[in-house]
């Protein structure tokens, strides 16, 4: 059924939005307002805040570049001076005296406790200094040498002193004592001696300057 | 569909449309902020390391100062190209002062030793030479001990042959040296870093400094001579005749180790002579000595002409111990005579009569006393024994001395102003005076009482008695 509407205008019922509609508009207007503020909240707000701290935290770091880079710089020249002072020391501290090893030598040989105990005299001497490592010597004192005395008992009785004297700060002990009895020269005193090798074998710089 | 549902659907789309783009906006405006955060906290801790970095810059610079100046001191350590020209010259020079023949000389392998280090070259040398035990050591203690970095890494020494004992005054062994240096060439490091106030801070570092280079410095051995010592290259056996028949081994050691025996006891004698409290005592202990001395110089002069001592340690013992002894002995006892001064004897007694005087305040004849003996005190302080007692004198002279110009001083006292809570005042001379100012040269007033005025004279404290009465 057709349903027409013939009263005049003025006496028409006013046209109005339906309740729901008009729910739903202000509906959608408070959530996409809500969303607008929230936006607004954090763009100007919190966005505008945290911009600022960056800038300013990036001025201190600015301010403090030269200063790093100075630092940074000296770390640089620092670390050229202690290559350069650690090589040095490495050159020196390998470095071992022989003057002082050779007199120490002199005065064991000569003092031979109270001169009466043995005789000794050398028929050379070679010393050598290496770097050493890898099971490699790191030096040596070898020589062949003689005690005026008819017994080996004093040839153990040199080595001892060796021992005990400040030469072991650098040396190895010496080997155990060998040596062989020379026969008797009638026209020297004193007539009988022994001969044997001296061999003394140098620590490793770590051990001589740990003692 | 209806008018009425589209514009629904319509409106419902337009608002979820519209929702979805600010969410989208707020979504990327969060990322943003994320971001930015994740920034400040990276800036943060980017601030704090460079800020502990700058902490420690102090300490870095006063290491690089540090680190300068013993780098100038390892330049000075270090041998560079002009001083390793030099290094054959200095080794002919060491050559000259121990007396060791060069016979030659030649480089020796380069550059061992510190792979990788550019900056330190080595440079080595192979040295042959003859010389005996102690001009060997004397050689090499002038290498080891030389201004610059020198390192012996090789010895080789063949002793002289028996042979030569007889041609040659001392027989000379055969030695080759193979020595090295460094020449320190800094290549790295480029230009410093400028540091400000530097010679400001560099004085205020300078024990640190010294401390650090002292370490880098390698320290000589001090080598000192052959004292008396055989050379162990040497064969110490001596030859005998086939016809000679000197004392056994044992009976020569017993001869030698007597004589050494009386030998210290003399030395002692000396030493009591020399403390002795009285001079009668001194004169006695020393006529012993003297007997003693004779003595034994008559025994060693017959043990060296009949030849009794052959036994290699014997005669060493007998040389060094005995006869060096002997030798020591009268040399001691004839500077006592001459050239030694008063003994210690004679100034305790001068010490004891200038003592007495001046308790009595004979100032005077203090001072005479120490006229008399003053002469020979110049000689006598060298000796550490005596040198107490002569200080002690000479203490007691300016005593003496500074107490006579005292009383020379005219000081007329004619009145004292003490107030409470005022410094006080003497009118000395004509003139106020209070404590702690001048009188004259040398002469303060030290304080005024009552009774009394100290006075600070050359070092001693002297008083005057008043003796007017106080104005209040």
């Amino acid at each position: 059924m057709i349903l027409i509407n013939l009263l005049p205008d003025e006496y028409r019922q006013k046209e109005r939005t339906p309740l729901k509609y008009f729910g739903l508009i202000a509906a959608s207007v408070a959530v996409n307002a809500s969303l607008v503020a929230f936006w607004a909240w954090t763009a100007f707000g919190i966005a505008a805040e945290v911009s600022g701290e960056l800038a300013v935290l990036e001025d201190n770091r600015d301010g403090l570049i030269p200063q790093v880079e100075y630092h940074q710089a000296l770390e640089k020249e620092s670390a050229v001076f202690a290559a350069r002072e650690k090589t040095l020391g490495e050159i020196t501290g390998n470095r071992v005296s022989w003057t002082e090893q050779v007199d120490q030598l002199v005065d064991l040989i000569n003092d031979g406790g109270d001169q009466e105990k043995y005789l000794i005299w050398l028929d050379n001497m070679r010393i050598s200094q290496t770097q050493g490592g890898r099971g490699q010597k790191f030096g040596s004192l070898t020589s062949g040498a003689h005690s005026g005395t008819a017994s080996l008992v004093n040839v153990t009785s040199f080595l001892r002193d060796i021992e005990q004297s400040p030469m072991a700060r650098l040396f190895e002990d010496p080997a155990p004592p060998t040596g062989s009895r020379q026969e008797q020269a009638e026209d020297l005193q004193p007539a009988e001696i022994w001969n044997f090798p001296l061999s003394l074998d140098l620590k490793s710089p770590e051990e001589r300057t740990q003692q | 569909m209806s008018s009425e549902k589209k514009r629904w659907v319509v409106t419902i789309a337009l608002t979820l449309l519209c929702a979805a783009g600010l969410g989208t906006l707020i979504y990327y405006q969060e990322e943003a902020i994320q971001e930015k955060r994740v920034g400040i906290e990276q800036l943060k801790n980017q601030i704090a390391q460079d800020r502990a970095l700058i902490k420690q810059t102090p300490d870095l610079v006063k290491s690089v100062i540090v680190q300068r100046e013993t780098d100038a001191e390892i330049q000075k350590i270090l041998s560079d190209e002009e001083d390793v020209n030099n290094f054959v010259d200095a080794l002919y020079d060491f050559s000259t002062e121990t007396d060791v023949i060069i016979s030659n000389l030649d480089k020796g392998r380069q550059n061992r030793g510190v792979q990788g280090v550019q900056d330190f070259q080595r440079v080595a040398y192979n040295l042959t030479f003859k010389g005996d035990a102690f001009q060997l050591l004397a050689f090499l203690n002038k290498v080891e001990s030389y201004q610059r970095f020198m390192s012996v890494t090789s010895i080789d020494l063949t002793a002289a042959p028996r042979s030569d004992y007889e041609n040659a005054d001392v027989p000379l062994h055969s030695v080759k040296l193979e020595l090295e240096t460094y020449v320190y060439n800094p290549k790295q490091g480029g230009e410093a870093v400028q540091i400000d106030q530097y010679d400001r801070k560099r004085e205020l570092l300078i024990s640190e400094i010294s401390q650090r280079t002292s370490e880098l410095r390698v320290k000589p051995y001090e080598y000192r001579g052959q004292r008396s010592r055989r050379d162990p290259w040497i064969d110490p056996r001596v030859k005998i005749d086939p016809g000679a028949s000197p004392p056994t081994i044992a009976e020569q050691i017993e001869l030698v180790h007597a004589l050494i025996e009386r030998v210290d006891a003399a030395k002692l004698l000396l030493e009591e002579a020399q403390a002795a409290d009285t001079i009668i005592l001194e004169m006695k202990l020393r006529s012993s000595l003297e007997d003693e001395i004779a003595a034994l110089d008559a025994e060693v002069k017959r043990i060296q002409a009949e030849g009794r001592l052959v036994y290699v340690l014997a005669v060493k013992r007998f040389e060094s111990e005995v006869v060096g002894g002997v030798k020591w002995l009268t040399e001691e006892a004839d500077r006592a005579e001459a050239g030694q001064g008063p003994s210690l004897a004679i100034l305790r007694q001068a010490e004891k009569s200038m003592t007495e005087f001046i308790e009595h305040q004979d100032y005077e004849l203090a001072v005479d006393v120490f006229n008399t003996i003053e002469p020979g005190l110049l000689l006598a302080e060298v000796d550490e024994r005596k040198l107490p007692a002569v200080q002690a004198l000479r203490e007691l002279h300016t005593l003496a001395d500074t107490v006579i110009s005292f009383e020379a001083i005219t000081i007329n006292i004619t009145g004292l102003a003490i107030y409470k809570d005022a410094r006080p005042v003497a009118l000395i001379n004509g003139r106020p005076v209070a404590e702690g100012e001048l009188l004259g040269e040398e002469l303060i007033v030290r304080n005024i009482s009552t009774n009394r005025i100290e006075f600070a004279y050359r070092g001693v404290v002297l008083a005057r008695l008043v003796e007017i009465d106080p104005l209040n």
